[in-house]
């Protein structure tokens, strides 16, 4: 896992350095608290670094992709909770899949994909 | 003069395929009127029509009604604001006039249109809500989406044909953008899907010379989540609880489901319990969803079924209902999303 280029990420969103600034230090806290791996929505990415929109969020969000900070997934979840699946990208997921949490064969539904970022605490805020 | 009948007629169709015979019996009794009618072709031509031809009734009056049936409810509702300056600047009656008359429906700002199912998405209202200054713009429009419904399998060969039939259905989606910078966009409920992303960028795209999406910024509703389930003690003289959902960021979840949607999960101290070890033993917890009703008990016209999940700024009701009920909830919601400290 990389680590952040906190400069970088604020000279490509200028307008967003507050939330850059927010965004890395939540992931500096969650290097050092040694919990394990952090597995986060879009939706709680927004509610940490407070951007001006999530539509920002997300180039944000895939930028640290490329930098290789966050890994980010497809997630298939089951109807009766947890995740049965990760996948590179939605092209990826099948269309029916074994729901090993229900013990049966589903076909997916496109309400049951999640979009999911990883961060595995290795790394550390430059 | 009475009333231009084709639109009567326009308009009571539209109403009667949003809501009920004894909604439009309340709203004639309301004006004295008479109101009994036991089919829609009797509503229609006995009632609606002979009404608006004697000048006891307007079309604008029917209009008036069509909007109450059919702007609220069955909707997800997404939160957005802006600044209060922007809002007064968006809401301006001579730029939203120039807007419209480019985009050539200005006749929008003096009659609704009464439009049943339009080939492509199409605008049908713009208007004011006024007391001595203006207090919302509301811009509507209405489309035909289709969606497939199962209906059965049959057999082929080895193999089993599942089929689907495609159907057709009108859906209102709105924008209200309030003097205070709080912009509400109602979509229509999919029939199968919980998925609106692509719903709410469409939307963008038809009302964004009225309202520029690069103006808004979503209205996370999290603080409302969390303070729906930390505060549920206090709550519970106007809330029901049928699910509620804690999530942590390792990604782990905790959900707690009342067994019978009649029941409530917070009578139930073991399983609130539960939830509430998680959020007090993880700070990195947090309620991600809540299934929740809004009581009758509180001047509501009904118990008022409201998700909360989906996007950070998303809620939905699932049912149709009063426009009265609607801005009770929403009201609650924010003044929920409000942190005390």
């Amino acid at each position: 896992m990389s680590s952040i280029n906190l400069e970088a990420l604020i000279d490509e969103f200028p307008e967003e350095a507050a939330s850059v600034k927010r965004l890395a230090a939540f992931l500096d806290r969650s290097e050092k608290s040694g919990q394990p791996t952090k597995e986060l929505s879009v939706q709680r990415f927004f509610d940490i670094a407070k951007p001006s929109s999530q539509m920002v969020l997300v180039r944000m969000l895939q930028r640290l992709v490329q930098q290789g900070v966050l890994r980010r997934l497809v997630r298939v979840e089951s109807d009766a909770l947890g995740g049965i699946g990760d996948f590179g990208s939605v092209a990826d997921v099948p269309h029916v899949l074994f729901d090993s949490r229900m013990g049966r064969e589903i076909e997916v539904r496109s309400d049951q994909l999640k979009l999911i970022y990883r961060f595995e605490p290795t790394g550390a805020v430059r | 003069m009475a009333d231009d009948l084709k639109y009567t007629k326009d308009i009571a169709a539209l109403i009667q395929e949003a809501t009920s015979l004894t909604v439009v019996s309340a709203f004639l009794k309301s004006k004295g009127l008479t109101s009994s009618a036991g089919t829609w072709n009797d509503m229609i031509n006995k009632r609606l029509i002979p009404a608006v031809q004697d000048g006891h009734l307007t079309n604008e009056g029917l209009i008036g009604l069509l909007r109450s049936v059919e702007e609220c409810g069955r909707q997800h509702v997404f939160l957005y604001f802006c600044s209060k300056a922007r809002a007064s600047e968006l809401m301006d009656r001579k730029r939203v006039g120039q807007v419209a008359a480019k985009l050539g429906v200005a006749d929008l700002l003096t009659a609704a249109k009464a439009t049943s199912k339009p080939a492509q998405p199409e605008l049908v209202d713009v208007r004011w809500d006024t007391a001595a200054v203006d207090l919302s713009l509301t811009i509507k429009a209405v489309e035909i989406r289709e969606y497939q419904k199962y209906i059965g399998t049959r057999p082929y060969g080895n193999e089993l044909h599942k089929i689907y039939s495609r159907v057709q259905e009108r859906c209102v989606n709105l924008a209200k953008l309030h003097r205070n910078g709080l912009l509400e966009i109602r979509v229509a409920a999919h029939s199968n899907s919980t998925k609106y992303d692509a719903d709410i960028r469409r939307f963008w795209h038809q009302i964004g010379a009225f309202l520029p999406s690069g103006d808004f910024k979503e209205s996370s509703l999290s603080v409302a989540k969390d303070r729906l389930w930390g505060e549920r003690a206090e709550l519970s003289e106007k809330i029901r609880y049928t699910d509620s959902t804690i999530r942590n960021e390792a990604g782990n979840v905790l959900r707690g489901a009342a067994g019978g949607d009649k029941s409530d999960l917070v009578s139930d101290e073991a399983v609130s319990k539960s939830l509430d070890f998680l959020l007090e033993h993880d700070d990195a917890a947090y309620c991600e969803g809540a299934n929740i009703w809004f009581k009758e008990t509180v001047g509501l016209s009904t118990d008022v079924h409201v998700l909360l999940g989906g996007e950070v700024n998303e809620f939905a009701l699932p049912a149709s209902c009063t426009a009265e009920d609607y801005q009770y909830v929403l009201d609650q919601l924010r003044s929920l999303n409000r942190r005390v400290s």
